[in-house]
């Protein structure tokens, strides 16, 4: 078994992670940064532009992740599982699964000729499935490291990468790894999933093509956008009408979370305004029941939105139905303003989808989880980063639901809180 | 000179190819002079992008590199990175901003924007032949902070920051630490008191040996730079110099009484005074702009009075500065929704005040009455509109919904038969705190919402008050509720604190609050190098994000003074001395007094320029008759160069 050690291990490479691991790093640490995934860079660096001052997130992550991965006291290593974190008297033992790529990372040059010889297409889940993806692949643009994998679940073996591959890079007979790492102190900084809502059956339960979750939307209007354009799904036409729901399983006692998650009405009137800059005259609504923009230059950004021509209705959206010949929506809405039901036609709908956990695995992460699933923190009083365990700190949206700003002052408070833990001066 | 020159311009991902033509770009300026490659791609900064950098510097043996892409804010360090490890020095690399000048400027007209981006190209090309390899400047760093402000944001700081090894001063104006937060009754999520979190955070403050707390001081005066900062402070007499076991009695005994702030004047004080029990330090004050010197308590205290007590200033020197001067609550019209007008119409840290004060009833008073109903107005001094030329506070405060409705389970868990009306806009307790909000609608809150067009009218209906609102959840239906007490939820506003600010050269963002350099990357970081800001200066916040920033803030700090020496970008002048006639023209426009005289080997006296000192603006650059003082990263020659390159015809 392979063994590495460190001062720190900084569990997911989000920017949470990131930034954990560059001010650890800047103080002189050691750091092993591990990401389950094949890239680091966590949902920012798949954003399109960030709220509230529009600028795009490759140009603002890439160079985090550049310094990252060229910072002589960071190792990173991707796409593995966590086995076991355990502690003893003053150390941390964590072991991984390095899962096997298939693809020798020191070889391989991210030229992507593999990818197009490749004759199986699966959906992209980086593009929200909206457009496929090939078995061999390298996740995004500006994925790190940017080197291809082999999805073997969906590999038929045809050789074609083989032999097309310039350096020899494809290794069929990699196996998986175990790593041992020895650290000092730990942070999780694993972040967020969308809610699934495909149990959402009242508002389609993902049956209807030109409903779209908030992240395939962003992935629209994303710089690098699949389609080239916004378009809706049924038949590539350019909406002229999009309606936009908030709190989508986000407070709803019934069915999703009780809590509220905190970025979507931001992100929803990011959209908005993005959408409206490139369909001029396209009509958008946004339905809602509590506008919440309160952090630093929101509320301006929510006002400008207003201005601009975004139509802000409030009410409940009760259910979504697809008319079957045009693939347009009728949304059912009771109007607050009006206390009347609605229906409204729209040619596209984006569903303001929340935000939940990626761990809930207490056991393996031993520190101890809040009732949402989210790390607790401990001493929230007087120290924010703190966990159950002495030694565990928690980073970012592992601790419940944040924007960027927040995600990344937490992250640097968590760093701080390691290094003072491996000084113990006091 | 540079002679093998490589270009690399930049798609952005689109935000620059749908507009500037890249191709085109790369195509233009190949065969220019010194050119040997020149490429474009999709991210530039991304690694496969910077790595092809590094190997074409190794291949063709370059030795300047162009690239094209967004600004140079962005990315210029990564870029000067990228060619370091290539072995290049990375003063031989100019970065050509076709995103913000360009692309973005010009997205109505893709042709005239190439042309542009073509002659901005161009431009790097020359400055980039013309540039010579400089190193860094390096200077040692002093292991010392300063922390102004003695907030829990203050102390926070100083206590990660003390136990990493660095030595604090902490700053506070007023004579006692602890901020505004020692003022709330029952803090959200835990339910505890502000003092216990204040009493917390001392407790450990006291146990550490190398911060040094200065109360009743201020900034006077603020010089020098990233790692070796001189700072003058000035420490305000407290007339009381020792401890003392009578002083309870002392204070007792003090004839003089005035408004307690503490307390927004709903208690008294003397003019010897502790402003609420475990107050930090526990050293009584005396407030001379009230005592008339009577002399009753130094018939108690003795010589721990000390009357002649002068102001003393104290010079210190410190690698990093942390701003963390806090917030003031919003101050009502007098009139606005009734404020001043009635008297039981107050605000939310008034009531917080009234509840810690009475904690121990079991009933609210109020002048002497039991308080059976309440209505919170929300929203009082945030998120207003605009209607005329006047400034107003167009954010949302993001503390008060969580705190207010968290105030309305803990007033229902500790009152019976209470009534409580929320009159909202939005309910905006984000994040988990929507349990809050969730259980004092449980718990039988009432929640109006109102349309800030129309906002509720307060007037008196006897010995009550009596609120009219349209409430928008019923169909714009017109409601009076009488109530006993109106509380105004108000929000946060930037400190009055202009001394300190002129001082410091505080950047000041539109709302008023202390200005980060990055919004969402360097939250805590200003574009002072050196100087930081945690808590509530650089925005609404509540205590736990206010913690968060003043950790974050700290390990910035830390990462500046651990190390012995750092290194500062060789932006700033420099003079030949053989073209100098000392017509000392640049010593008087030099803002920083960086230029003196000094005596070169058989040249005799010329000007020379304090590196340390020097912060690059080029005043100097202009008035030199002689051309003798130039920018070490833009010379004369360099902009003759580019000026003539960007004229061209194309
Ligand atoms: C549609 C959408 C739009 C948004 N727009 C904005 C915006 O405009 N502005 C803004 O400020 N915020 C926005 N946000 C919020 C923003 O995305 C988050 O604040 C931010 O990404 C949180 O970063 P993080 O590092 O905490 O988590 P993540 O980005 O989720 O990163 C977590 C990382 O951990 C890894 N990981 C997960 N589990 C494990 C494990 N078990 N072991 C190892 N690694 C693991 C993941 O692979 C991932 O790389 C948006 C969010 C969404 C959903
Ligand atoms: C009514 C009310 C209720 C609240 N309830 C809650 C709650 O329940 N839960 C919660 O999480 N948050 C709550 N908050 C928010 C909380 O009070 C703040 O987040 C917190 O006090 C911010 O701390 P700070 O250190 O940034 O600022 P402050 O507490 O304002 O401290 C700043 C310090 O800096 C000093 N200072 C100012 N200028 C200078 C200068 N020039 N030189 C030297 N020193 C200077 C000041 O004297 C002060 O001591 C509440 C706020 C209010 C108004
Ligand atoms: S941020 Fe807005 S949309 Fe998202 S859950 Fe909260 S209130 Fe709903
Ligand atoms: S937090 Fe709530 S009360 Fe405070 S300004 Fe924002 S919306 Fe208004």
């Amino acid at each position: 078994m392979n063994k590495l050690a460190c001062d720190v291990v900084v569990i997911g490479g989000g920017i949470a992670g990131i930034q954990a691991s560059l001010d650890l790093a800047n103080m002189n640490y050691k750091v092993i940064l591990l990401d389950s995934g094949p890239s680091i860079g966590g949902k920012m660096i798949l954003l399109s532009k960030t709220f509230p001052t529009l600028d795009c997130a490759s140009c603002i992550a890439t160079p985090r992740m550049a310094e990252s991965t060229h910072h002589p006291n960071i190792k990173i290593l991707t796409y593995l599982q966590i086995v076991s974190i355990d502690k003893h008297d003053s150390s941390f033992e964590i072991k991984i699964l390095k899962k096997p790529r298939y693809v020798d990372e020191s070889k391989c040059i991210g030229c992507g000729r593999c990818s197009e010889v490749c004759p199986v297409e699966v959906p992209n889940e980086y593009e929200g499935g909206l457009v496929p993806r090939k078995a061999i692949y390298i996740p995004f643009p500006n994925s790190l490291p940017n080197v291809a994998l082999i999805d073997k679940e969906n590999c038929i073996k045809c050789g074609a990468c083989e032999r097309v591959c310039p350096v020899k890079a494809i290794d069929r007979n990699q196996k998986q790894e175990e790593v041992l790492i020895e650290a000092k102190a730990v942070i999780i900084a694993t972040g967020i999933d969308l809610i699934d809502y495909s149990k959402k059956i009242e508002y389609g339960g993902g049956k209807y093509v030109n409903v779209l979750s908030s992240y395939q939307f962003e992935r629209i209007l994303n710089a690098t956008h699949p389609y080239g354009h916004i378009l809706r799904p049924s038949d590539g036409k350019i909406p002229r009408n999009i309606g936009y729901v908030l709190c989508v399983g986000s407070r709803d006692l019934n069915w999703g979370v009780k809590y509220c998650s905190a970025v979507c009405c931001m992100y929803s009137i990011k959209h908005a305004i993005m959408a409206l800059h490139h369909l001029h005259d396209a009509e958008i609504t946004i339905y809602y029941m509590d506008i919440r923009t309160y952090g630093k230059g929101f509320e301006e950004f929510y006002n400008r939105a207003v201005k601009e021509g975004v139509k802000f209705v409030r009410g409940k959206v009760a259910k979504i139905e697809e008319d079957p010949e045009t693939k347009d929506l009728f949304v059912y809405l009771e109007n607050f303003d009006t206390g009347k039901v609605e229906i409204r036609r729209h040619d596209l709908v984006v569903l303001a989808v929340g935000i939940v956990p990626t761990i809930n695995d207490s056991a393996l992460f031993k520190a101890k989880l809040n009732v949402y699933g989210f790390i607790e923190r401990k001493l929230i009083d007087v120290d924010p980063a703190s966990t159950s365990i002495d030694g565990i700190f928690v980073a970012g949206t592992a601790a419940g639901p944040m924007d960027i700003p927040d995600t990344i002052t937490s992250a640097s408070a968590a760093a701080m809180k390691a290094a003072l833990y491996i000084e113990r001066k006091g | 000179m540079a002679k093998r020159i490589g270009v690399y311009v930049c798609h952005c991902g689109g935000n620059i190819s749908d507009t500037v033509d890249v191709e085109k770009v790369v195509e233009a300026i190949k065969n220019y002079p010194g050119v040997v490659v020149a490429k474009h791609f999709m991210f530039m900064c991304a690694d496969a992008g910077q790595k092809m950098i590094e190997e074409d510097i190794k291949k063709y043996n370059l030795d300047g590199v162009v690239v094209a892409s967004c600004s140079p804010k962005l990315h210029e360090m990564t870029f000067r990175n990228c060619v370091a490890r290539a072995g290049l020095n990375p003063y031989l690399f100019y970065h050509v901003n076709i995103r913000e000048d360009v692309s973005w400027a010009h997205s109505d007209n893709p042709e005239e924007a190439t042309k542009k981006a073509i002659r901005h190209v161009k431009a790097g090309i020359e400055y980039v032949r013309h540039a010579k390899p400089l190193e860094k400047i390096k200077v040692k760093t002093i292991p010392s902070v300063l922390i102004i402000g003695g907030g829990i944001a203050g102390i926070r700081a100083a206590l990660d920051l003390s136990r990493m090894g660095v030595n604090v001063f902490l700053v506070e104006k007023s004579p006692f630490l602890g901020g505004r937060t020692a003022q709330i009754w029952k803090v959200f999520p835990t339910g505890e008191t502000g003092k216990e979190i204040v009493r917390r955070l001392i407790e450990e403050l006291k146990k550490r040996d190398n911060i040094a707390v200065y109360t009743n001081a201020e900034i006077e005066s603020f010089s020098g730079f990233l790692g070796n900062f001189t700072v003058k402070i000035k420490v305000y007499p407290r007339y009381i110099v020792k401890k003392h076991p009578r002083i309870t009695e002392a204070i007792k005994k003090c004839p003089i009484e005035v408004p307690n702030e503490f307390d927004y004047g709903l208690t008294k004080r003397k003019a010897i005074y502790i402003p609420y029990e475990g107050a930090y330090p526990d050293l009584p004050v005396i407030d001379m702009k009230h005592c008339n010197k009577c002399g009753e308590c130094v018939k108690i205290l003795g010589d721990a009075v000390d009357f002649n007590q002068q102001p003393q200033t104290i010079t210190l020197n410190v690698g990093a500065v942390i701003v963390a001067t806090g917030f003031d609550a919003y101050e009502p019209k007098e009139g606005e929704f009734g404020y001043k007008k009635f008297q039981n119409v107050i605000t939310l840290p008034q009531f917080e005040r009234i509840l810690d004060i009475s904690n121990n009833e079991e009933k609210i008073m109020f002048n002497g009455k039991e308080v059976k109903s309440i209505a919170f107005i929300y929203c009082v001094g945030s998120r207003q509109i605009p209607t005329g030329p006047e400034k107003v506070n167009e954010y949302c405060s993001r503390y008060c919904c969580s705190v207010t409705t968290h105030l309305n389970a803990e007033l229902f868990k500790k009152f019976k038969d209470l009534t409580i009306y929320n009159i909202y806009r939005d309910i905006r307790t984000y994040g988990k705190y929507e349990t809050y909000y969730e259980e004092a609608g449980r718990k039988g809150a009432v929640f109006i919402r109102y349309d800030p067009n129309d906002p509720p009218q307060v007037c008196a209906e006897g010995d009550k008050l009596l609120v009219t609102v349209r409430d928008l959840l019923t169909n714009r239906e017109e409601i009076e509720i009488p109530v006993d007490l109106v509380v105004l939820v108000t929000g946060m506003v930037a400190r009055e604190n202009k001394k300190l600010e002129d001082i410091l050269k505080l950047p000041i963002g539109r709302d008023g609050f202390y200005q980060e350099i990055h919004p969402k990357l360097r939250p805590v970081e200003t574009n002072i190098a050196g100087i930081l800001i945690a808590g509530t200066c650089q925005g609404p916040r509540n205590i736990q994000e206010t913690l968060a920033s003043a950790s974050a803030a700290a390990a910035k700090a830390a990462s500046i003074v651990l190390r012995e020496t750092i290194e500062l970008e060789p932006l700033v002048a420099f003079v030949d001395p053989s073209k100098c006639n000392l017509s000392k023209l640049c010593m008087k426009e030099c803002p920083v007094n960086a230029i003196q005289e000094k005596e070169y080997e058989g040249l005799g006296v010329k000007a020379w320029v304090n590196e340390a000192l020097c912060i690059g603006c080029g005043a100097c650059v202009a008035v030199c008759p002689t051309e003798a003082i130039q920018l070490k990263t833009l010379s004369t020659d360099q902009i003759r160069a580019m000026i003539k390159a960007m004229a061209e015809e194309i």
